[in-house]
């Protein structure tokens, strides 16, 4: 017997509408043209769709990294930084491996991303399982390390001599994904989700590791005495997750930018906790929440360009949102926890 | 008793349950605090103790029933009355001993410096020495003691309660303590202490008030208690109906081989304090040992050690005759070990994950395909084997306290380990479950399995166990099958101290 219950989400989701709706009431002069360009106007062309849809991969793939680590009793907070780990990575690999036909350089390019990502998680894991250093804490200082680090590698020994931007040589042609919807960087990578997301989902709940992961996820004093291998599951889930919050920076890289451009990121790790909130921490969840996710970012920006909604406000909304977001969820799992 | 004027505090039919857990903490008591007098709190532990001295201090209200103080029921007018001491360190520990001392919110403004000079001359009056300047998270627990001991003067408090005091002190340390005591008392104020340690109750209080599962069951000066009828009214006069001692049923254990756990030397201290004294202990297949004692005096420590979450200071653990220091819990279960943990919800099993998923570490599901589907039919029929009232995909948090308890019995003996480490199985089980319990573990001996059965439960010490073994204060004394100490009382004293009194 399945009983219907409406997900822990959507509630939240209508107060996010409401509130979003109610701020450009108060500060748009034409608040129905506002409206119109932060919703429905997502639609209206190829290069928003595209672009939207883009983004909704890129979340979906960090968001799944959150939702891994979370079941495995990890918090990784260092999303940012292993994008941006990722993305630099893809770029030296391009640098020292110039004379890769595509379809070869591609995947090396993103195995680079993903290898840079996995390994800065892995440090985090390593050492919780050692010493039982604060994932939550080392994830998040590692990241904002590194981050200062990348920022100098671009503006310093790896920037292009003839941009004014703070950015790295372009990719050549050859490295970059080809569009399908031109003008917008939605590319093929959007099979990636379609393949991963699935499998995860799979490992999770049809493995014994996926359960065993959980179980140390959900009591790892139990899985300690019951003889559970804890330094492992305290180490790969957050590995892995770093490797996906790796991928998505490297996709950014040879889909989105075809340039280390400095503060690439653009909020994809922290947006993937938010996704992987709404998601309620599931699998399943996490297409419909990138997609909720990707749409409002992207009304924003199109209602910043097109409206009288000044880049502040946009921003300002998208920070209420994220902030309802993560409190509201939070406390009804709560509640319903009790 | 004496006349009126002179109680400081009254409870009156106080009742104490935790919703959460269940637990009756406190049933029905009444009793009397008299002015400049040392009343000594005495009880098994899990007897309530603790919550008891939470209530009168203040810290917690209670559910029923009313403490009365300076004739009025005012929970600030307790707190401005009772200095408490805690048995578990309560400081701040970045702050420092100073800062620790003055914390509180009765004062405004305040000169750091004047303050440091009153606390200094409350430390030059009862000679208690301790640098003001230590962070508190660098002191050892008898500093800490010392620390809230110095608190309590300082805020001249009339009423000092004292949680176990002497748990983490030296034979010296007591005796300068009770030496504290017996003088703030002359000087009229009145003192609670808790203890378990009959001996050392004997010496200083004026009166004895004992409890046991929540009940107080006797409250009188010292003179009319002697420590033999202090110990029965702590262990209890009931023998648990339905048992008969199952260990002598049967023939000699051969102990020539061997022994599947040994322990030689073994030493661990806590915050510079000795917990445990050279423990020796060999134990061979098809007996069971039990070791006998209270929470506090090593068993935990006992228990910790070795399922291998602490590591002892000095000594071996020797399974099967070979080193396996550094004892981790993975390697333990490595060398097919079982271990039935005390605390069942933290160790024994994960309280928000289904009842399959609790049994799922045996691994024995083999097979291809889904893993959920072979899991899920696995442990439905497992279940429905050891007659589990529960289903597979039952989160563990709804069942029973016994039925979790069966569960983690039933999995733990499932794979016939060379060797298994029972800790408090009993507790919180009704008879029958207590019995099955019981003969599970005893068949599960016949079947050649050694048992190490640590439990502060004295029936069940020694309707189970081949040989008996006693820590006290940290060491080991094994008990002879002999008419003479083979029974309740003489373990019990043994346990409590009764015996130094």
């Amino acid at each position: 017997m399945k009983k219907f219950r409406i997900p822990a989400a959507l509630p939240v989701l209508a107060l996010c509408l409401g509130v979003s709706a109610l701020i450009i009431f108060l500060f748009s002069s034409a608040p129905g043209e506002t409206l119109y360009y932060f919703f429905p106007a997502v639609l209206s062309n190829r290069l928003y769709t595209g672009e939207m849809l883009n983004t909704m991969v890129l979340l979906s793939l960090t968001g799944l990294g959150i939702v891994l680590s979370f079941r495995a009793g990890s918090f990784n907070l260092g999303g940012e930084g292993q994008v941006y780990t990722g993305a630099i990575c893809a770029v030296l690999a391009a640098r020292l491996l110039p004379d890769l036909p595509g379809a070869l350089g591609i995947p090396v390019l993103l195995a680079a991303g993903v290898l840079g990502g996995a390994l800065l998680a892995f440090i985090s894991g390593i050492l919780k399982a050692l010493w039982n250093v604060d994932d939550l804490i080392s994830t998040f200082l590692l990241s904002s390390g590194v981050s200062k680090v990348i920022d100098y590698l671009i503006s310093g020994p790896l920037s292009d001599p003839d941009s004014y931007l703070m950015t790295t040589v372009p990719l050549p042609e050859k490295y970059r994904l080809a569009s399908l919807m031109i003008p917008s960087p939605f590319n093929i990578s959007f099979i990636l989700p379609l393949l991963l997301l699935p499998l995860f989902h799979w490992f999770l709940n049809h493995t014994r590791q996926g359960y065993e992961l959980q179980i140390t996820g959900s009591s790892s004093s139990f899985a300690r005495h019951s003889g559970l291998n804890t330094g492992i599951y305290q180490t790969l889930p957050l590995t892995v997750s770093g490797a996906l919050h790796g991928l998505a920076g490297a996709l950014v890289l040879t889909g989105t930018y075809f340039a280390g451009i400095q503060g690439l990121t653009s909020g994809l790790g922290w947006n993937g906790i938010a996704v992987a909130l709404i998601a309620g921490n599931k699998v399943p969840g996490l297409l419909p929440a990138a997609l909720f996710f990707a749409w409002i970012t992207q009304g924003s920006r199109i209602a910043v360009l097109h409206s009288d909604l000044s880049l502040e406000l946009g921003a300002i909304i998208q920070g209420v949102l994220f902030l309802l977001i993560s409190s509201a969820v939070l406390r009804i799992k709560i509640r319903r926890g009790r | 008793m004496s006349d009126n004027s002179k109680i400081v505090l009254e409870l009156k039919n106080v009742t104490q349950i935790f919703a959460e857990s269940g637990v009756r903490a406190c049933h029905d008591i009444s009793m009397q605090v008299q002015g400049s007098e040392i009343l000594a709190v005495m009880g098994e532990n899990g007897a309530g103790k603790s919550t008891l001295m939470f209530l009168i201090s203040g810290f917690m209200e209670p559910g029923r029933g009313e403490i009365l103080c300076r004739g009025g029921k005012n929970p600030a007018d307790l707190r401005a009355l009772v200095g408490m001491v805690h048995q578990k360190p309560l400081l701040a520990g970045d702050l420092s001993v100073l800062e620790n001392i003055i914390l509180g919110p009765e004062k405004g403004l305040f000169r750091k410096d004047v303050l440091k000079e009153e606390i200094a001359a409350v430390q030059e009056r009862y000679n208690l020495p301790l640098d003001l300047h230590l962070k508190a998270k660098q002191l050892t627990a008898p500093q800490i003691q010392r620390c809230e001991l110095i608190r309590a003067l300082w805020k001249n408090k009339e009423l000092l309660i004292l949680d176990e005091p002497t748990a983490s002190l030296s034979t010296t340390q007591s005796e300068e303590l009770f030496e504290l005591l017996l003088r703030l008392k002359g000087e009229g104020k009145t003192v609670i202490f808790i203890s378990h340690k009959i001996h050392e109750v004997m010496k200083v209080a004026d009166r004895i008030a004992v409890i046991r599962r929540g009940e107080l069951q006797g409250i009188d000066a010292k003179g009319n208690l002697s420590p033999r009828e202090i110990s029965r009214l702590m262990i209890g006069e009931d023998t648990l109906p339905g048992e008969e001692p199952a260990a002598e049923k049967r023939g000699e254990i051969d102990r020539t081989g061997v022994p599947v756990l040994e322990l030689s030397n073994l030493g661990y201290s806590e915050t510079g304090t000795r917990r445990l004294d050279s423990i020796n202990l060999s134990l061979y297949p098809g007996e069971i040992l039990g070791m006998g004692g209270i929470r506090e005096n090593g068993l935990t420590h006992v228990e910790d050690i070795l399922c291998g979450l602490e590591q002892p200071d000095t000594g071996f653990i020797l399974l099967n005759g070979k080193n396996r220091m550094p004892l981790t819990p993975l390697k333990l279960r490595r060398s097919g070990i079982s271990y039935i943990p005390a605390d069942r919800l933290k160790r024994g099993a994960a309280p928000e994950s289904t009842l399959a998923e609790n049994l799922s570490v045996l691994k024995r599901q083999a097979g291809f395909g889904s893993y959920r589907k072979r899991l899920f039919s696995w442990a439905g029929q497992f279940i429905s084997d050891h007659a589990i009232k529960g289903e597979a995909k039952q989160k563990v948090k709804t069942l029973s306290g016994g039925n979790i308890q069966k569960m983690i019995v039933a999995r733990e003996l499932e794979n016939n380990p060379p060797l298994l480490i029972v800790s408090e199985p009993s507790w919180g089980l009704d008879f029958k479950s207590r019995d099955r319990l019981h003969s599970q573990l005893v068949q599960a001996r016949e079947e050649g399995i050694a048992i190490l059965l640590l439990t502060t439960d004295l029936d069940e010490l020694l309707s189970l166990s081949d040989r008996i073994c006693v820590l006290t204060e940290g060491r080991l004394t094994e008990i002879e099958r002999t008419e003479e100490q083979w029974n309740r009382y003489y373990i019990g004293e043994k346990m409590t101290g009764a015996d130094r009194a």
